[in-house]
């Protein structure tokens, strides 16, 4: 046992496993038009890495993180957790259990923020702990440490962001991601519309989650931040098929 | 990292329900079970039976064939969480160590005393829910008073807690309701239904016909409700915004039958059957 430690220091188990998956559309009203989106899709995802998927846009990336979010269907394969004391396999997880799943353990940040009308930025950041039960002077707090590091103007958490600007709107998008501390974060391009300063800032987020080690798996279109933050990365090319994961110093070989 | 608590214990069970007016009106063999602290939506056209279903469940239409179990036993557990509200409630009619009651196997009688002490309703039209002739205090202390509270000044003070709660002028207590307009009537029948602290809440089109500047807080309202109160809650509308900001999971029907069933994302970016397909794709984002 010893030896086995000392030989191979991160032989942790992954948190997540995929293996085989697939994902076809059947669109009725295109004539039963059906679309392979997903083909045999096999990953693992380690506590304290971030993946970044990679390949262009219309590959399945975003498809992908969808079907690890509920959000999607899953045909075809397995998506499984580890836990300390066992495992979860989320193709046969019904539907009442996601919430409980997605409220503790899988944690998503969209490109775009759904837009709750009437309901002020805070209130939208701090979500996520309220639904856990936390104190809400605590989650208010813990939100709007988070706004100010995000560089939200404070005049602008007491309203509503269906008003704001693309780029505030991603803050509190990314606010409301990160301050529930997911075990495994599914980012889909938290920095496309950001400003450097603030995509440093998210990337420091990025650096945080790791240290507590959570398991990331993200989207990121912009190379620089790519390069910060990918511990590995998964192109997925035409074969709809991942290659085996190559590090991010051989970026170079992806367009 | 240990494995979550995913399993939710079952509240209501609703099994193989069928109430037919006509060939493909009403619903057709329902069959689905609700867990506690789950928002279920039921979505569909007028017309797919969606309301039938509901008046079935909420104890107020019986049905031609199946049943509707409510599992009670679960409550005694968080019954504490009720607290000094749980004194005052006389729950003769209700047997208290009753883990399960059959809704339509149990009298009448019982039944009421479930709708009662237990169960809630929220009417799309505020004036089936409300009695507009007497006041706001007297129609959010109604439900109290029938549980066995009876003094004035407890009453009152509870009724403007819950008009402020539901962002209603504490001063109109004394005011009829048919002074108040649609979306006011509308928050005051919710203050009267969840004053008791109902485990389970039946909605039918909540949100109907108000304002679309009003629907906006009655939703953000909802939500925040839902959530203090851990509410168990069947709601059904004919509105896929409505779903997707209040529902966890969905139930599609069209003509009497569910079509497709499941996660709310899953339903609505994610549809499988070709009628919530076109549902979803027939609506109009601005």
């Amino acid at each position: 046992m010893l030896s086995e430690t000392s030989a191979s220091p991160k032989r942790a188990r992954p948190r997540l496993t995929v293996d085989g998956l697939h994902k076809r559309f059947l669109l009725h009203g295109q004539g039963g038009l059906e679309i392979d989106v997903m083909r045999d899709l096999s990953l693992t995802l380690d506590a304290g890495e971030c993946l970044v998927l990679a390949g262009r846009s219309g590959i399945g990336k975003s498809t992908l993180l969808k079907m690890l979010h509920g959000d999607y269907r899953i045909d075809r394969g397995h998506i499984r957790l580890h836990f300390e004391d066992g495992e979860l396999d989320l193709e046969t997880l019904p539907a009442y259990a996601w919430h409980g799943l997605r409220r503790d353990v899988i944690g998503y940040v969209s490109q775009f923020l759904r837009v709750v009308p009437r309901v002020a930025a805070v209130d939208v950041v701090m979500e996520p702990l309220l639904a856990r039960g936390a104190d809400e002077n605590e989650a208010r707090q813990r939100a709007e440490t988070l706004l100010a590091r995000l560089n939200l103007p404070e005049r602008l958490w007491q309203l509503p962001p269906g008003t704001f600007s693309g780029g505030e709107q991603q803050r509190v998008n990314i606010a409301r991601g990160f301050i529930g501390e997911h075990p495994l974060l599914l980012l889909d391009e938290p920095t496309a519309s950001l400003d450097a300063t603030n995509r440093d800032v998210v990337i420091t987020l990025i650096g945080e989650a790791k240290a507590r080690g959570a398991a990331m798996l993200g989207i990121f279109h912009d190379e620089d931040v790519r390069e910060r933050v990918a511990d590995r990365l998964l192109p997925l090319d035409d074969s709809l098929g991942a290659r085996a994961s190559v590090t991010q110093n051989t970026q170079e070989t992806l367009s | 990292m240990k494995k979550p608590a995913l399993e939710r214990p079952v509240l209501l069970d609703v099994q193989d329900i069928t109430r037919l007016y006509g060939p493909g009106k009403g619903c057709e063999a329902i069959d689905f079970q609700l867990h506690a602290g789950e928002v279920l939506g039921i979505v569909g056209e007028s017309g797919s039976g969606k309301s039938t279903l509901l008046r079935v469940l909420a104890g107020m239409e019986a049905p031609d064939a199946g049943r509707v179990v409510y599992r009670r036993a679960i409550h005694e557990s968080e019954a504490a969480r009720a607290g000094a509200g749980e004194d005052v409630l006389d729950k003769g009619e209700l047997e208290r160590d009753e883990a399960e009651l059959d809704l339509y196997a149990i009298g009448e009688a019982r039944r009421r005393a479930l709708l009662r002490l237990e169960w809630g309703l929220v009417h799309q039209n505020p004036r089936d829910g409300l009695r507009m002739g007497v006041s706001a205090g007297a129609n959010i202390g109604e439900r109290l008073m029938a549980q066995g509270q009876r003094h004035y000044g407890q009453l009152r003070a509870t009724g403007q807690e819950w008009m402020r709660q539901v962002e209603l002028d504490p001063g109109r207590i004394d005011d009829a309701p048919r002074t108040f307009s649609g979306g006011m009537q509308q928050r005051l029948q919710i203050a009267r239904t969840l004053v008791t602290r109902p485990r389970l809440v039946f909605m039918d089109e909540p949100t109907g016909g108000l304002d679309v500047s009003v629907q906006a807080r009655l939703l953000d309202m909802l939500r925040t409700l839902v959530r203090q109160l851990g509410l168990s809650v069947v709601l059904v509308t004919h509105d896929l915004a409505v779903a997707r900001l209040l529902a966890h999971r969905l139930m599609v029907m069209r003509r009497g039958q569910v079509v497709e069933a499941g996660l709310t994302d899953q339903i609505l970016d994610d549809p499988q059957h070709a009628y919530t397909q076109l549902l979803v794709s027939s609506v109009l984002t601005p």
